[in-house]
């Protein structure tokens, strides 16, 4: 009898400490040390994690995987596959990049023939380069995925948009921006009354206003700014700027202090605000950076809510306010990294909340902090040594940063089941010098431009043609009869235009006589890049290494000190253009080098990890040799 | 026996103890997403009694895209308010562009504006989401709404005409500043062609056009501008529609609309009209006599009283008049703003209304007419000194508020903003490419019908 309860007591233990037994803990990649937030979510399906670090070269990457600045990636690539390098598509910028990597299809199929260009039918200087412009496009990998049932998710995605319903994915969610332009006030003084609860300042109380406007001149915000603190030196310094809408700090304010970035709020019904920086101050008159405005946009409606509880987005770090001298490299960096912070946070709580089958995200601090930080060549503005090893070193924070959050990321996903991939759709190159097409148009008399408003535009009743540029590329478009508005061209004429504009290009040449276009073609060629579709140009050119092209208006010299040092667009198969492939995880094989992928394959090797088929339009195939 | 009982106790002490533990318990379920298109919230019916709300001391904000002129009167009659409402409602007035996205966004959020003004077609959209309260309750109020007299003084289309759709009982806001489509024309020199009143019909229209046109001396009949909303006005003064009673979708192709466009084809053909590339070009030619008539709006008043004022060989006589017409009476089309009061609380709601129940106070009302150049919404603003004082200086304002009376709003109908451009284009292949009118609007009628569609 004793014996048969002591069976019965060992059989119920044991089988209760079975049914106990939490999910195994899944094999984790490790990480760099993970903020306490972010903890383990519950197990979460089988699924892909796509993260794009828009900008990162093989090279950069391999030498910060090597040096301990990107622990994450070197782990995430032991662990599964990493490709010699990406290919991507012409012309290597994001927007036609990353729709075809979305599409598993090059841009003849897409109709993203670049950042910007024209469309058969609309008024002749008019360009485009929205999605929802887009006719007809091939089937994206998410759309595919939700028509096979499974939950997706594009976060931040270059190639999704909220409002194209053929585009929208489950969870979606975007950065939108008020037409609110970034500003530097320079606010001046007078003496402080009429404020409650003021603080105690050594130097005299002084106030202002800071007018929050849009581009129209219409009054956004506006905030009293009350100056106060400094030294106790009997002169009036200051070191604290108070901006409060009613002059009563007992209810509320945002305090501003030298040299760092504070987020305020511009319209609380909207969840949108800038970020300010308090930048100089001589007693008299305070300087205060103010970024865009920008604020939430996601579906559905209860994931825009819980991401307005993270706040309104940190704005894309100011390259413009850099050149003009308004922020410095230091204040530049730290936009950067604000806002990849911010961004992590929201796919890390997008990812824990919904964990869906498929997401897809992008990091950008690399390529915005190549923008202006690529100073590598003496023939660049702004080079000295100091500088290269100054702007390298950011360069460097940079790709930590992404690595650090990636790690954030891989901390949630279990890559037993799911595959994380690690890409980006385009690699950059350091650039030295602009160049005008436009004003080389202008000068041929090609191009006429109506000077009679503020702003030079496109006399379209007398131009034969214009370009559009757009990082190391360009479109040119032919005013033809028949075709666009107006039409000015008559089919007749048009070859003989086509072969002067070739001709004039390939006589462009840099001070030392080298040519500064490394490839014209005409509209005819264009299939040997995949690049025939009705939106192309009648010629599509690339500018040779070191050049970039600009469409800019209403000057007259065709080569200008380029004020940027990074620039994508130039010929795809240069390996400064090449693009990143880590993958691991799932069916992934381990720690194996696999030769060169190419960008359409993305779209395919998600659909064989996630089970279903691709549509006929994909031309990519998914990638052999990196399943077990 | 007893061991099965004893394996029987077993199994249950052991199904117990495994709900305890928690072990068998399934997974927390995961949020489904809701469905993409807004939310229509519970109505949250108007309190039978308003009178039991108390608005004091709300922060209430108003979202406008207004600027220059418009956007400081608006700030300054805000201001006006706040220091002024006996309930001490704070007003903060925000502008934002793009207006339409971002009070889409916030409806979202959850979070609207308290007051938008915006256009019917966009009002009707956050309506769609549940988002727009009627205003009917809040204007009969005997407390908080306006009084018999008030409203018997404002023009009946600032009521209706704050964006009714078809079929709709209850205006989704007021009208607000508006402005009328009319004819501009030289009345001096009509009467040196013997008309003694501008033209009534679309005949005697092209007859005078006909008899001012002087190639020698350089002079036309009518400059050709021809954008949505004057068409619009065309086709209802013929006595037209412009939505299809049964399907309610857009009509563009009706006989009236092909009659409208065939009288600029007919003008065009004479010779003695011309396609103005701009209507800057027009109102100068205009402004120097050297056209006769040129449809537009209102809100070009002030640049054609300038421009007439500084014409070298001095001012002449000119007027404004309703666009030719079939029907019983003018028929003058207006467009402007909607100012909604968007769903928040029962009490919010309340202290939105009293914004725009200030503006259509008379003092606010000649305030912004006076400042902006749109037209007075109450019928007793035009005796206000000030507006007599102005008209005086500025007869042809007058002659444009005494057409209120004829006032017709657009179409509410969702896209009409882009149907207007499909119009404007229909106009523009008559003059510019000499397409034949029904071929015109036939296309723009397909167009109109795939906007829709989407």
């Amino acid at each position: 009898m004793k014996r048969e309860w002591i069976g019965i007591w060992t059989v119920l233990l044991l089988l209760l400490a079975n049914s106990c037994q939490s999910a195994s803990t899944p094999t984790m990649v490790p990480t760099a040390s993970p903020p306490p937030s972010d903890t383990q979510a519950s197990r979460q399906q089988a699924g892909v994690v796509l993260v794009a670090l828009d900008g990162a070269r093989p090279d950069w990457l391999a030498g910060y995987m090597q040096d301990g600045t990107m622990p994450n990636l070197a782990a995430l690539a032991k662990r599964g596959v990493t490709a010699a390098y990406m290919q991507t598509v012409d012309p290597a910028l994001a927007a036609p990049a990353y729709f075809s990597l979305s599409t598993g299809a090059f841009p003849n199929s897409t109709g993203l023939v670049s950042a910007k260009y024209h469309v058969p039918g609309a008024a002749f200087p008019e360009p485009v380069g929205e999605l929802d412009k887009l006719i007809a496009s091939p089937e994206t990998v998410w759309r595919t995925a939700m028509r096979n049932g499974l939950k997706t998710a594009t976060l931040f995605w270059p190639s999704a948009a909220l409002d194209v319903p053929n585009l929208q994915a489950n969870y979606m969610v975007a950065v939108a921006e008020s037409d609110v332009p970034a500003v530097q006030h320079v606010i001046s003084f007078q003496e402080a009354n009429g404020w409650e609860a003021a603080p105690i300042s050594f130097s005299p109380l002084q106030e202002g206003v800071l007018r929050i406007a849009s581009q129209e001149d219409g009054t956004v915000a506006t905030f009293n700014v009350l100056a106060a603190g400094g030294l106790d030196d009997d002169a009036p310094n200051y070191d604290r700027l108070i901006l409060d809408s009613d002059k009563n700090l007992a209810n509320g304010h945002t305090e501003l202090q030298p040299g760092k970035w504070a987020a305020v709020t511009v319209s609380p019904r909207l969840h949108s605000g800038a970020y300010f920086c308090f930048t100089a101050s001589d007693g008299v008159t305070a300087t205060v950076y103010q970024s865009r405005v920008s604020y939430n946009r996601a579906r559905p409606i209860e994931l825009l809510r819980s991401v307005n509880e993270l706040g309104f987005p940190p704005p894309t770090p100011d390259i413009e306010a850099l050149r003009l001298g308004w922020l410095s490299p230091q204040q530049y960096y730290e936009m950067a990294e604000l806002r990849a912070k911010w961004m992590m946070d929201v796919v890390s709580q997008v990812y824990r909340a919904y964990q869906p089958a498929l997401l897809l995200t992008a990091q950008n601090i690399i390529a915005e902090c190549a923008r202006p930080f690529l100073v590598v060549d003496e023939r660049q503005q702004g080079y000295s040594l100091e500088t290269a090893e100054l702007y390298a070193a950011y360069r460097q924070k940079a790709h930590s940063v992404a690595d650090a959050n990636l790690g954030r990321l891989l901390s949630l996903v279990n890559v037993a089941d799911s595959a994380m991939l690690v890409i980006s759709g385009h690699g950059l190159s350091s650039v030295h010098t602009s160049v005008r097409l436009n004003a080389i148009l202008k000068d041929a008399k090609l191009l006429y431009l109506d000077t009679s408003h503020e702003q030079d535009t496109v006399d379209e009743d007398e131009s034969k043609a214009l370009a559009f540029a757009s990082g190391g590329s360009a479109h040119i478009y032919i005013n033809l009869l028949g075709r666009d508005q107006p039409g000015l061209v008559a089919p007749e004429e048009y070859e003989d235009i086509q072969q002067q504009i070739v001709e004039m290009l390939e006589e462009t040449q840099d001070e030392d006589g080298q040519p500064v276009f490394a490839r014209i073609l005409t509209r005819d060629e264009l299939s040997r890049i995949h690049l025939d579709s009705p939106n192309s140009g009648d010629l599509f050119v690339q500018a040779a290494p070191g050049y970039w092209l600009s469409d800019a208006l209403g000057f007259e010299e065709f080569l200008v000190p380029s004020p940027y040092g990074a620039e994508g667009g130039l010929d795809a198969t240069l390996p400064e253009m090449h693009g990143i492939f880590i993958a691991a995880g799932n069916d992934l094989v381990s720690g194996k080098p696999i030769p060169p992928v190419h960008i359409t394959d993305i779209a395919p090797t998600i659909a064989r990890v996630l089970g279903f088929s691709s549509p006929a339009t994909v031309s990519g195939q998914a990638i052999e040799d990196i399943w077990r | 026996m007893r061991r099965k009982t004893t394996w029987l106790a077993a199994i249950v002490f052991l199904f117990f103890i495994g709900q305890l533990c928690g072990c068998t318990a399934s997974p927390e379920s995961l949020p489904s997403p809701l469905p993409t298109v807004l939310p229509t919230p519970e109505s949250s019916p108007t309190p039978q009694c308003i009178e039991a709300l108390d608005p004091t001391g709300c922060e209430i904000h108003l979202w406008h895209s207004l600027t220059g002129e418009k956007e400081a009167t608006l700030l300054h009659l805000a201001s006006d308010f706040e220091q002024n409402n006996p309930y001490g409602i704070r007003l903060r007035v925000e502008f934002h562009s793009p207006l339409h996205r971002e009070v889409l966004t916030a409806i979202a959020a959850g979070t609207p504006p308290d007051i938008v003004m915006a256009r019917c077609e966009q009002i009707m959209e956050y309506a769609s989401a549940g988002a727009v309260v009627p205003l009917d309750d809040y204007i009969h109020n005997p407390q908080y709404g306006l009084s018999k007299l008030d409203r018997t003084d404002l023009w009946p289309v600032v009521l209706k005409g704050g964006c009714l759709p078809a079929n709709a009982e209850h205006p989704l806001g007021l009208l607000f500043d508006s402005q009328l489509v009319v004819l501009f024309y030289n009345a001096q020199w009509l009467e040196q062609l013997e008309a003694n009143a501008p033209p009534r019909t679309w005949e005697a229209f092209r007859e005078l056009c006909n008899a001012a046109r002087d190639k020698e001396a350089g002079t036309w009949g009518y400059a050709a501008a021809v954008d949505g909303s004057t068409l619009v006005n065309w086709i209802l003064g013929l006595g037209g529609l412009l939505v299809d009673p049964d399907t309610g979708l857009a009509l563009l192709d009706s006989a009236e609309a092909i009659a409208a466009l065939s009288v600029l084809k007919d003008v065009l053909e004479d010779g003695c009209a011309y396609c103005a590339s701009d209507p800057s070009t027009a109102r100068a030619d205009l402004s120097s006599q050297k056209v006769l008539f040129y449809f537009g709006t209102t809100a070009e008043l002030p640049e054609f009283v300038a421009a007439i004022a500084g014409f070298d060989e001095g001012s002449f006589n000119w007027n404004v008049a309703p666009v030719p017409y079939l029907t019983d009476k003018p028929l003058v089309s207006v467009h402007g703003l909607t100012v909604s009061v968007l769903r928040t609380t029962p009490r919010q709601q309340l202290a939105a209304w009293l914004f725009p129940k200030w503006l259509v106070q008379p003092k606010a009302d000649v305030q912004w007419a006076l400042a902006t150049g749109a037209l007075p919404m109450l019928k007793s603003s035009k005796y206000a000194p000030e507006m007599e004082a102005y008209f005086e200086q500025n007869p042809q304002y007058k002659t444009a508020c005494d057409l209120w009376a004829y006032a017709q709003t657009e179409p509410a109908l969702r896209g009409w903003c882009d149907i207007s451009i499909l119009l404007a284009e229909a106009a523009a292949a008559v003059c510019q490419e000499h397409t034949d009118p029904a071929e015109a609007l036939a296309a723009a009628d397909v167009a109109a019908y795939d906007l829709l569609s989407r």
